[in-house]
């Protein structure tokens, strides 16, 4: 039962493509890419200058071992023989059953707002509730974004966000993104369903490059889910995602992932929210899958009175290396933020949490709090601590604390002593320790969640 | 700048006071080495207008070694502060405790990084690693990074980090005893050089 469940995640589909572009991304590659999806100049002149500078750019030379991923042997570009549908009956066949199986238009029906699914570099699917469009609430593929909002995307497309010149794999990204979310929020108005993205990664060394480009304006809210999935094959993918968010004045978006991708999979995903006067930002992520992750949502608090919370975990089982983290950058004065993170290690996994908070010289009166909870399960799994602290501020309070060890055994002790078997135990110690994510999730999403890593730890014990 | 090393030889307690028992200059690099049993002590008070360069290394290799690192520093004028504490725990039963302060006036800048490793071998190590910081200098600068780095799953470790500022309640409580203003700051500076963390 449990094997089945597994393989709704890391089973590849057959499907046919639209187009398949050959390993390596060159600048034909590039300009096929925008002439395909009939950009605008700008867009193209942008990919361009993203391309030459990935090309001069350095692999970054910390962090987890990235010498098992060959860029020339990355497909950066398949189109599913699918048109966007906005009806989930007019998605074709082959790619509606792998969404069921995920459960994706189970979840639209129950507790969604709108949803958007993307297979490859394509959206095939996507819907908002007639309520929140008729208020003015725009929720796109980030594609056709491009060409009905050209001055709103133009304005905040990789620009003072994540720049295209950011790193490596971000100029990758400017060069050969595909698809992704667009969502606009109009001043004042309160999206009280939560809109959801699912991306699947189906094509063998395969690439995704989505970009998500969420403006919430003045006074808005929106809560917006994404998760994300592929088969799994013996050859390397790479998932190169860009997120960037706009809280406006006093706004408040709250970003959840559930990332799954599957065990040869390059998690080297850019996150990131700049957060207005009195806004709020609220991150959630949980990164179970992947080979090797990167990844460390950040918020840039540039108005007086932002507020960031970030709270994530990461599970590293055998053959992974999750190197995860939170990044809180403190421009303006009375900014706050609150970084909790959590990791567990087991079957010779390594999670690491990497950090960063900085406090500028204008922010007085910041407020910083970092915690850190690591669980090592077994004595081959590897549990890293690399929290950066810089202030230039003398009226500011910033503290970290973290703690590392691993379940004690008299609270397996005590569980066993009622009769739970010791994998049971910990499984749900474990549940425990997690609880605090999965509590943050929409209902689906933390049964998911909690389905996940049971998944995980199966056989971690004994 | 040479590195020095020590040895703290089985059962042995060392204290070790820095700069004074080692060098006049404010660089120094110390590889010390903890055998079974053994205790170090490490007492370091620093305060500097110049660049100076520290890296202390302490590797616990015998059963049962320890390290009390209590490390008090100051930045004034311009001084540039580049200081690093490495501490290994390598031999099951090791524990290390290392609580540094330091203040940062003027235009003075640090850059703090510590490190504790607990190696696979290192069964039932317990690890403590703090670091406490005050900024006072309008062009002071903080960067620190305590890391931890584990390689077994029997061990205890905990780190923690703060950059604190002089609470306006503290002053005011010092001001209305008839404490002069800088005097009041002085003193709460001392009394944060002369706490310890737990």
């Amino acid at each position: 039962m449990i094997q089945q469940d597994k393989s709704l995640y890391e089973k590849a589909d057959k499907v046919q493509e639209r187009y398949h572009a050959d390993f390596g991304v060159t600048e034909d590659l590039v300009r096929e890419i925008s002439r395909q999806k009939n950009e605008p100049t700008w867009m193209l002149e942008k990919r361009l200058h993203a391309f030459q500078l990935f090309l001069e750019a350095p692999i970054p030379a910390w962090g987890p071992d990235l010498s098992g991923l060959d860029l020339d042997k990355i497909t950066y570009f398949v189109r599913p023989d699918a048109e966007e549908a906005t009806k989930w009956e007019d998605v074709p066949e082959h790619i509606k059953q792998t969404f069921d199986r995920l459960g994706i238009p189970e979840a639209e029906r129950t507790s969604l707002g709108g949803v958007g699914a993307q297979y490859d570099s394509d959206v095939v699917y996507h819907n908002i509730k007639e309520e929140w469009a008729q208020q003015g609430v725009v929720f796109e593929n980030m594609d056709t974004a491009v060409e009905n909002y050209p001055e709103l995307v133009q304005k905040h497309f990789m620009t003072r966000c994540v720049p295209i010149n950011d790193h490596k794999f971000a100029m990758l990204h400017a060069a050969v993104w595909s698809g992704g979310t667009f969502i606009y929020v109009p001043p004042g108005i309160k999206v009280l369903f939560p809109l959801q993205a699912y991306f699947r990664m189906n094509a063998e060394r395969g690439g995704q490059f989505e970009h998500t480009l969420i403006i919430a304006d003045t006074g808005s809210e929106v809560s917006y889910i994404e998760g994300c999935s592929a088969p799994r094959y013996m050859t390397s993918a790479l998932h190169a995602g860009c997120v960037e968010l706009f809280v406006g004045e006093g706004a408040t978006i709250r970003y959840s992932s559930i990332e799954n991708w599957s065990l040869n999979t390059y998690n080297l995903n850019t996150k990131r929210a700049l957060v207005e006067k009195n806004g709020t930002m609220e991150w959630v992520n949980g990164n179970v899958g992947s080979g090797t992750t990167m990844l460390y949502p950040s918020s840039m608090l540039v108005g007086e009175g932002a507020r960031s919370e970030s709270l994530g975990i990461a599970v590293a089982g055998p053959g992974q290396h999750q190197d995860t983290g939170a990044k809180a950058i403190h421009v303006a004065p009375r900014t706050s933020s609150v970084i909790r993170a959590k990791s567990i290690s087991h079957g010779g996994g390594i999670a690491s949490y990497r950090g960063l908070v900085r406090v500028g010289r204008r922010a007085d009166e910041t407020v910083s709090h970092v915690t850190c909870d690591a669980l090592i399960l077994d004595g081959d799994s590897q549990s890293h601590t690399y929290p950066f602290t810089k202030t230039e501020n003398t009226n500011s309070e910033l503290s970290h604390e973290a703690r590392a060890g691993r379940i004690g055994d008299d609270e397996i002790f005590y569980a066993m002593s009622r009769g739970l078997s010791e994998e049971r135990a910990i499984q749900m110690i474990v549940g425990g320790f997690v609880e605090e994510v999965s509590k943050k999730l929409p209902l689906e999403y933390a049964v998911e969640f909690n389905r996940l890593i049971d998944l995980q730890m199966e056989g971690a014990v004994g | 700048m040479n590195t020095q090393e020590i040895y703290v030889p089985e059962g042995a307690t060392k204290t070790l006071r820095l700069p004074s028992d080692f060098t006049s200059g404010d660089s120094y690099a110390i590889l010390a080495h903890v055998l079974k049993g053994a205790s170090l002590i490490i007492i370091e008070t620093l305060q500097t207008i110049l660049p100076c360069s520290i890296r202390l290394t302490v590797r616990l290799e015998g059963e049962g070694a320890s390290v009390v690192d209590r490390s008090r520093y100051q930045g004034l004028g311009n001084a540039v502060l580049d200081i690093e504490r490495v501490i290994v725990h390598i031999a099951p039963g090791t524990t290390s405790r290392v609580d540094a302060r330091g203040i940062m006036h003027d235009a003075s800048r640090a850059l703090w990084r510590g490190r504790v490793l607990v190696e696979q071998g290192a069964k039932r190590a317990q690890a403590f690693l703090r670091h406490d910081a005050i900024l006072t200098g309008k062009e002071a600068y903080m960067d620190a990074a305590p890391f931890l780095e584990i390689f077994t799953d029997d061990a205890i470790c905990k780190h923690g980090a703060s950059v604190r500022r002089i609470q306006p309640a503290e002053l005011f409580y010092m001001k209305s005893r008839g404490v002069l203003e800088e005097e009041a700051r002085n003193m709460l500076l001392e009394g944060f050089l002369a706490g310890t963390s737990r």
